[in-house]
């Protein structure tokens, strides 16, 4: 078994460079998205709701096609890219990463909204009461209350977009040693009959992935657990 | 300094429509469930907008649908200890207080800190969690918040109903020496005769979302004005706690 060879060592590099990058991005607009349709009532909220989480529902290929026509050279965003850079973002791994991005943010917008949707209203009013803004509220309040539920989404948001396929392989294509990430390299692998390689880059995968929604489970639990009984989580 | 309300609203099918005016009293707004009395002290505090109305406090017009006027809750300076008392489970009993202290320079918010916890019996307290303190202590950690930036008016939303009776009456103890060290509004609302009968210098009593009667404990709870309706019930409580 060749498992752990110069290519795999690249794919898994790659995958976890995506992932975190596309997860970085994921929780800063994320909690942003969230906040803003738990708490605020405004024309479009729904739409917004809609757009969050149609790439949850639609196939990876879909999202993947409207990301080519979307950052492709003759998509506007693309466009702008392009003439800002001087480079098209298709098939780098900047590419993968905005695809993981897309695909794992309405994981990190449901969790997350649904913790700061569970926070008291009271204590957001006793906040207000005592003569705290919105701000001070978010940041002293609710950001601290609903903090499991945000890693929680993190860590699901961070475990999709590292394995993150097919909206990766239509807008970053497969292409070795630049932009073939660990589930594209094990398709590559199970397609050519490298069953080694395969077979490694499984294992690693299911243990990572396992590992991290063991944990994301334990913080939705302790989170569940310490709002029924008033406590602090952490 | 006075507290004048007069208010229309209609959520979900309810209307309220209450108008009335207190001084530096303890004003009780007593009645049934439903009746629209922790919607009135919501209305105050400015958590929610009237469709129709005016409040003022002293010289401040807190709301006045007719003019546009509306302070956000923030700058109202209103104590409000809540039904579920709304302290906030993540931080320490010290924390929560001076998270009221807002416009309080350092040095002053130490001493008032100081004072406070010496008032409200917190010594030894300061770093324990809410849930690491009992009942009566959460209770006083409510009221040393809502107080400890000096409100001007004092909204109290059934703060004793989850205590058992030995600790409400301690509590009662509690709210009139508060009295007479803060010499501010306060409006209490309760659906516990007894509470309204002990505590009130005023009583208002809402049914249906109208005032349907305002006076004394006294002239509230005499046997005319009890004759229809809870006498019975009144007069058996009353006799329980040793009163005839």
């Amino acid at each position: 078994m060749n498992g752990l060879d110069g290519a795999t060592l690249f794919s898994l590099r790659l995958s976890l460079q995506v992932a975190l990058t596309a997860t970085c991005f994921v929780i800063i607009v994320g909690m942003a998205v969230a906040y803003v349709l738990a708490r605020c009532d405004f024309r479009g909220r729904q739409l917004l709701d809609i757009l969050c989480t149609l790439p949850l529902v639609l196939p990876p290929s879909v999202t993947g096609y409207y990301l080519i026509l979307l950052f492709g050279r003759n998509g506007i965003p693309g466009r702008w890219l392009y003439e800002l850079t001087g480079e098209s973002i298709m098939f780098t791994w900047q590419a993968a990463a905005l695809a993981s991005f897309v695909v794992s943010l309405p994981l990190m917008v449901k969790t997350t909204r649904a913790a700061i949707e569970s926070v008291d209203v009271n204590l957001v009013r006793a906040s207000y009461s005592l003569g705290r803004t919105e701000r001070e509220t978010l940041f002293s309040v609710i950001l601290p209350l609903a903090k499991p539920g945000i890693i929680a989404g993190a860590l699901l948001s961070f475990c999709r977009a590292m394995g993150e396929f097919g909206a990766t392989l239509m807008i970053a294509g497969n292409i070795p040693g630049r932009t073939d990430t660990m589930p594209l390299a094990i398709y590559t692998s199970a397609a050519s009959g490298d069953w080694g390689r395969a077979h490694f880059m499984v294992a690693v995968f299911t243990v990572v992935s396992g590992g991290l929604l063991l944990l994301a489970n334990h913080l939705s639990s302790r989170f569940r657990k310490c709002g029924r009984n008033g406590l602090s989580p952490f | 300094m006075a507290l004048s309300v007069a208010l229309e609203k209609t959520i979900k099918g309810f209307h309220l429509d209450v108008s009335w005016e207190i001084g530096d009293e303890l004003a009780v707004i007593f009645g049934p469930s439903g009746a629209g009395k922790s919607m009135t002290l919501q209305l105050i505090a400015g958590h929610m907008q009237p469709d129709r109305g005016r409040i003022t406090l002293g010289d401040t017009v807190l709301t006045d649908t007719g003019t546009g006027a509306c302070l956000p809750p923030q700058k109202r300076c209103i104590g409000y200890v809540f039904q579920d008392l709304a302290l906030f489970p993540h931080m320490s009993v010290e924390k929560n207080i001076l998270y009221g202290a807002v416009g309080v320079s350092a040095t002053d918010c130490d001493r008032r800190l100081r004072d406070i916890m010496d008032l409200f019996q917190l010594e030894g307290l300061q770093k324990k969690l809410p849930c690491e303190i009992s009942g009566g202590q959460k209770q006083r950690v409510a009221f040393a918040r809502a107080l400890i930036r000096q409100p001007d008016l004092l909204l109290l939303d059934e703060p004793f109903s989850a205590l058992d009776s030995t600790l409400r009456g301690q509590m009662r103890d509690f709210l009139r020496d508060i009295r007479s060290i803060y010499r501010i509004p306060v409006v209490l609302v309760t659906h516990d005769i007894f509470e309204a009968y002990c505590l009130a210098d005023t009583v208002i009593v809402y049914a249906g979302g109208t005032v349907a009667n305002r006076g004394t404990p006294h002239e509230i709870f005499n046997e005319q004005n009890m004759a229809d309706c809870e006498t019975p019930l009144f007069f058996a409580y009353m006799m329980q706690k040793g009163f005839f």
